[in-house]
């Protein structure tokens, strides 16, 4: 698919995350650990499969393709979003951290984007963001609450956000195009700038929970280790992850963990679920539901 | 653990009306569970939780967002408006195909499905 | 007055149209009867989510995708409802879990089997939900008010879910060949099971659940409604029910006996996807103790 335009990148990315981790969310639905979460997770899903719908509609002048084209008629190299979104759901401990992790980066770049010189994506994202509270205040709640909980609740929050963490960074894996985006003021700012807010304020949220050490555990290999000899040894610099910490803040340094997500590229995990989420769709193509 | 009362009101002054309850450990989280446990389909803006045995009442507070902001006609009656007229659409085209099936039935039967219940 | 005297009085009350509203007096064998089938009929609604929500990441369609997830969603939120009303009557919903889990109470036969194709999703969300709305209708007449003001959401929300149900239907009837055959081959599978689901043809003169006043209508009467509201529509639809003795006939429906012994096994735990489902709830309910640990305010780590 074409791919000059900047802003149908940008859509894409936005959406495809959106979709992606809704479609995980909504696995949830009906075997949810706790019959009153089960429902309010359910919505949530919902909201951001909604809002991938909102985006793919913006999207659909742009791509000559509709909404439903787009969301089940894609190959999975031509997919945009981050590859945290597709990993399986886990148990609730992974599912928690992803959601926190996510919702907070996402809060992030929404609200970015209101400023947005495009007024129809500014809109959007406005209507997006009335939702999205609640999702955050969410996510924060379910947070908290594993903190500073028992032993094994602490223990699984902790296990999510070790496996997550890393690959949530690429969540501002810039798009194809960015630049021209930014010289438009189509978004206001890098995606670059964005992470480095984000982690500040991820390193803060985890440091008040003693949990920055989850952080900690990412940064990179590649500092100077003395050797038996006293002589500093200069050991080559690890692609990724890259998080560490400068002037008391936590920041992003070379790549990313699951890098290319925005650029179509995915592994098992997305195959898998592609499969499963298109086959129907293109079992019958053109057909009505 | 803990059942949560659930209240809501239409407007502020009003009473507050029981509409079920929520299992929760805590008031926030009971909150939050309540309103898409029973405020999702836009049931009411107003809401608030009693803990069972307490008389306190906590009002939501903000509630931004209540019922969905993005249509949400999938999952409402409105959604489904035209449903009626296109069965007899179809059944109009199966009957130039041939293919509906003519069998005794019984007389100019009233399907009791569709009622508005909320009026009930 | 004695205790004989007390219940021949409530029965009195309940033969005469009266309510009973929570709180209030009530013999043992009425209060056992109503938490019985109250819980049974919580059970359902969660259980109902299962065969559907496996249709979720595969709808073919992203109005599809939200509104299955938001109609398996509400069948979350019955279970919600009918559990709490079932608590007033001294059983709590851990204990209900638990027992549902390990096998020791019951659901409806219906949710005991799979979704096999998108025709299923359809059948599932028209006729077996159609189906369950005439049975669940009936229960606003139950004696025992709390039970019937939770019936009245659950009524509207499912009449929704019943227009739901039917758009997809109409889809696919109105469709490729593919899809058609789809829905046909669905209502061939599905309909021995609903045929079961609104049970036997009971002794309404032994049914302890007609005695009190919980349910109002016998099962063979409900079953006639079904049949009247449904069959109609669907000969229209150019749908053949696979029953060939199924016809209207002096007043009423005619239709071949299912075989009962299949019924019987299922309620009891040994449908297709009973213990599938069950051990997967299971698994779900005991690795998440911990959740359970963060409501109930066990010990805090100082942090």
């Amino acid at each position: 698919m074409p791919d000059e335009d900047g802003r149908l990148s940008l859509l894409l990315s936005l959406a495809d995350d959106e979709l992606i981790i809704g479609h995980r969310h909504s696995e949830w639905t009906g075997w949810a650990p706790h019959l009153e979460e089960d429902i309010a997770f359910s919505s949530i899903g919902q909201d951001e499969m909604a809002h991938a719908r909102l985006l793919y509609e913006l999207a659909e002048p742009l791509a000559g393709r509709t909404p439903d084209e787009l969301a089940l008629g894609r190959q999975p190299k031509e997919y945009r979003n981050a590859v945290i979104c597709e990993r399986p759901n886990g148990d609730w401990g992974y599912t928690i951290a992803r959601h926190y992790l996510y919702d907070t980066a996402d809060d992030v770049r929404t609200r970015a984007l209101e400023a947005s010189s495009w007024s129809d994506l500014a809109d959007a994202v406005k209507v997006i963001r009335l939702e999205e509270t609640y999702h955050l205040d969410h996510a924060r709640a379910w947070f908290t609450r594993l903190a500073q909980g028992p032993v094994t609740a602490r223990d699984r929050l902790t296990r999510g956000l070790e496996q997550a963490v890393a690959e949530s960074l690429a969540l501002f894996e810039a798009p194809a195009g960015e630049e021209a985006l930014l010289a438009d003021g189509v978004v206001a700012r890098s995606s670059e700038d964005l992470l480095a807010e984000w982690l500040g304020q991820l390193g803060s949220d985890l440091e008040a929970a003693s949990l920055d050490y989850v952080l900690a555990a990412h940064a990179p290999v590649g500092d100077l280790v003395p050797t038996s000899s006293g002589e500093a040894e200069e050991r080559p610099t690890l692609e990724v992850p890259g998080i560490e910490r400068r002037d008391g803040r936590w920041v992003h340094t070379g790549a990313f963990a699951g890098e290319g997500g925005r650029r179509g590229r995915h592994g098992e995990d997305f195959q898998a679920l592609w499969e499963e989420m298109t086959a129907l769709y293109r079992q019958v193509p053109g057909a009505s539901w | 653990m803990r059942a949560w009362d659930v209240l809501q009101r239409r407007r502020p002054g009003e009473e507050w009306e029981h509409v079920g309850a929520v299992k929760a450990g805590d008031l926030e989280m009971a909150l939050l569970l309540a309103r898409e446990t029973h405020f999702r389909h836009g049931e009411a803006t107003d809401y608030a939780v009693r803990r069972r045995g307490d008389t306190e009442i906590h009002p939501a507070g903000d509630t931004t967002g209540i019922g969905g902001v993005i249509d949400r006609a999938y999952r409402r009656s409105e959604g489904y408006a035209g449903v009626g007229a296109r069965l007899k659409k179809v059944h109009k085209l199966m009957a130039e195909r041939g293919l509906v099936i003519d069998k005794a039935r019984p007389p100019a039967h009233r399907a009791r499905d569709g009622e508005d219940l909320h009026a009930g | 007055m004695t205790y004989e005297e007390r219940v021949a009085a409530f029965k009195a009350r309940i033969d005469a149209g009266e309510k009973i509203e929570a709180g209030q007096w009530m013999p043992d064998e009425y209060r056992q009867s109503l938490l019985k089938f109250i819980e049974m009929h919580a059970n359902s609604e969660v259980m109902g989510c299962l065969p559907e929500r496996e249709w979720i990441p595969r709808a073919p369609s992203l109005k599809r995708k939200l509104s299955l997830t938001a109609k398996v969603q509400d069948e979350a939120g019955h279970g919600q409802l009918l559990y709490r009303v079932a608590e007033e009557l001294g059983k709590s919903r851990e204990q209900m879990w638990d027992d549902l889990v390990n096998g020791r109470t019951k659901f409806h036969n219906v949710f005991h089997y799979p979704a096999e194709t998108w025709g299923d999703v359809a059948v599932i969300g028209w006729l077996i939900d159609g189906a369950a709305l005439v049975t669940q209708k009936a229960l606003l007449d139950c004696s025992y008010l709390p039970y019937v003001r939770v019936m009245r959401r659950i009524c509207a929300e499912e009449s929704v879910h019943l227009r739901h149900g039917e758009e997809l239907t109409l889809e696919l009837v109105s469709g490729t060949d593919e899809q058609r055959e789809m829905f046909q081959d669905a209502v061939n599978r599905w309909w021995r099971p609903i045929m079961h689901f609104f049970g036997p043809p009971s002794k309404p003169d032994k049914d302890v659940l007609l005695y009190w006043g919980i349910k109002t209508r016998s099962n063979e009467d409900l079953r006639q409604e079904f049949f009247s509201t449904y069959v109609p529509k669907l000969w229209d639809i150019g749908i053949a029910p696979p029953d060939p003795d199924l016809r209207y006939e002096d007043g009423e429906w005619i239709w071949s006996d299912p075989n009962w012994d299949e019924f019987w096994q299922v309620v009891k735990g040994n449908g297709p996807k009973t213990k599938e489902r069950l051990d997967r709830r299971k698994q779900i309910w005991d690795h998440h103790a911990w959740i359970r640990e963060v409501f109930e305010g066990a010990a805090r780590v100082a942090v």
